[in-house]
């Protein structure tokens, strides 16, 4: 006898299953494309790929993307160092004063920043460092002239990009704190600054850690934010001492710069640095869930 | 030692302990038994002031200890000065067992160099009956303890403050019967350093360890005298119906 119920159930699994496996294909195919093109543009210029310049278009050699990661390292590195600390004390805050006034219109201005299109926080900051110069030259009367396209411009945008999401993770991590633990720290006689610094971020730091790396991930993978601000430079720019006031390329203004471009070479060359991107981005992101799982084991 | 006067607790609108006077000499163990609610955790919470970390909660009445009004003292000085053992074992987990105990006497700065940090906390491991067990792993993090042990490591960090006075709430209702007998056996030797205020809702362990017993009731404090006077004679009749079992 055929039993109708099983075999309906059986159709709507295999249904379910390959829908689920649907979105799948062009992420695969996607993954599978960059790694191919990748590795064979690097093939053809290794180990220079990794350090050399672009190449000259038409001169049909494959250059290296070495300016572009040390812009990407640097840019990075100077969100982190401004960003991480930044959202730790206000996400400290937020968990201490739950009720405090300040911690719901902060809360409520961070979470929407959270939502904005990041080429918007890019305009957002280079509109800000026209305003300073406005207001240094009427008020301080001083001509100096902030650069509108600067290291300093680019890693500003992106630690925007980087607070709310990492505000949202450690308040959370903060607030998740058993009370058991919260009752250990004041039993000590320690003060709130005391008990959040050496107890409730130490208990938390596992999920804490795991939340920075993946807020790198994705701030190492923006262009948005840096099309007005870091602007992008084909050339090693860290040997002048000022570079900090001067354009720097990353290795997602390149992919854009230079994926659009005509030239064989240069596509070539996009391919390649798209391949070193996705290499640290999923390590990061391999390493945080590793984190993340030791930090729940214990 | 402790001095309770004229102590009322609310939460939010709800009285917690009503008009609680209770006296507590040194270097004994006073035991404040009652059923689930009676407000002694609120009670032994009010002692050291932890009681003002939640929300909600109004606290009227004075508490003297060692003569300070606690009320009146700075907050982080009360709590130094009474060390706390909780319900739950709550060690740092991924904290080393070193550094637990550690915790307080550096963050406090109650100690000059790491040579004396390390010798404190020897000391209160010793005391706690749990150096000879954890001397060769003080590396190790506190979660990889066994719960008795760890209920251990929280007294030897409560103790390396060098408290006058240490609270506990239900120390051992979380655990197994030899891990108990444990720790009965520590506080008892403990009082000779300090003065110990247990909370239990077993009066059978009350019986066994206390000096002196207060029994509380919905808030009330309906009788406190010494261990054998509660436990043989009590003079009133919710007491003996609580520790014959009729009520709780």
């Amino acid at each position: 006898m055929i039993d109708l119920r099983s075999i309906k159930s059986k159709v709507m699994v295999a249904t379910i299953s390959i829908l689920a496996m649907l979105p799948f294909i062009p992420i695969a195919h996607l993954f599978f494309t960059v790694v191919a093109n990748g590795i064979y543009a690097i093939s053809q210029n290794f180990p220079g790929f990794f350090y050399m310049e672009r190449s000259i278009p038409g001169s049909g050699v494959i250059g290296g993307v070495g300016p572009y990661i040390v812009g990407t390292a640097i840019l990075v590195s100077i969100a982190t160092l401004i960003g991480v600390p930044l959202s730790i004390l206000i996400a400290i805050y937020a968990s201490e004063f739950i009720q405090s006034r300040l911690t719901n219109a902060g809360d409520v201005i961070i979470t929407t920043l959270f939502e904005f299109p990041t080429i918007i926080i890019g305009l957002m900051t280079f509109a800000l460092i026209s305003v300073l110069n406005d207001a240094i030259r009427i008020y301080l009367l001083i001509d100096v002239e902030l650069p509108k396209f600067s290291v300093l411009s680019g890693s500003i945008a992106l630690t925007i990009v980087m607070l709310p999401f990492l505000y949202v993770q450690i308040k959370e991590s903060l607030r998740s704190i058993p009370i058991s633990i919260r009752e250990a720290a004041y039993s000590l006689g320690l003060s709130r600054i005391k008990a959040n610094f050496y107890i409730f971020l130490v208990y938390a730091r596992g999920s804490i850690v795991t939340s920075i790396l993946i807020a790198i991930s994705k701030i190492m993978g923006e262009t948005a934010p840096l099309l007005f601000t870091a602007f992008g430079s084909d050339f090693y720019t860290i040997s002048d001492p000022g570079f900090l006031f001067k354009p720097i390329g990353s290795l997602t203004l390149a992919i854009y710069n230079l994926g659009l471009s005509p030239y064989e070479e240069w596509i070539a060359t996009a391919w390649g640095a798209a391949f070193i991107l996705l290499l640290m981005v999923l390590s990061l992101y391999i390493i945080a869930r590793y984190i993340a799982r030791g930090a729940y084991l214990r | 030692m402790i001095m309770i006067k004229d102590l009322n607790v609310w939460y939010r609108d709800n009285k917690i302990l009503d008009n609680i006077n209770l006296d507590v000499p040194r270097n004994v163990i006073l035991t404040i038994m009652g059923p689930s609610g009676s407000g002694k955790s609120t009670l032994l919470r009010a002692i050291n002031r932890l009681i003002e970390i939640y929300p909600g909660v109004r606290v009227e009445g004075e508490i003297y200890v060692d003569g300070v009004n606690v009320f009146k003292a700075r907050t982080e000085d009360v709590r130094r000065n009474i060390g706390m053992v909780f319900q739950i074992p709550n060690p740092i987990p991924n904290m080393s067992i070193f550094d637990n105990v550690a915790l307080g006497p550096k963050l406090n700065k109650l100690v000059k160099s790491e040579s004396e940090l390390r010798d404190i906390v020897k000391w209160a491991l010793e005391k706690a009956y749990l150096w000879d067990e954890v001397k060769d792993r003080l590396k190790e993090p506190a979660a990889k303890l066994s719960g008795g042990q760890q209920q251990r490591l929280c007294i030897a960090r409560a103790l390396a403050m060098r408290p006058k006075v240490i609270l506990m709430d239900e120390p051992t209702s979380n655990l197994d019967p030899v891990a108990t007998n444990r720790i009965e056996e520590l506080m008892v030797e403990l009082k000779k350093i300090v003065t110990v205020v247990l909370v239990t809702h077993n009066p059978a362990q009350a019986a066994r360890v206390s000096d002196y017993v207060a029994f509380l009731y919905k808030g009330r404090l309906i009788e406190v005298g010494s261990s054998s006077q509660i436990f043989t004679s009590p003079k009133n009749e919710l007491t003996e119906k609580y520790i014959t079992g009729r009520i709780g």
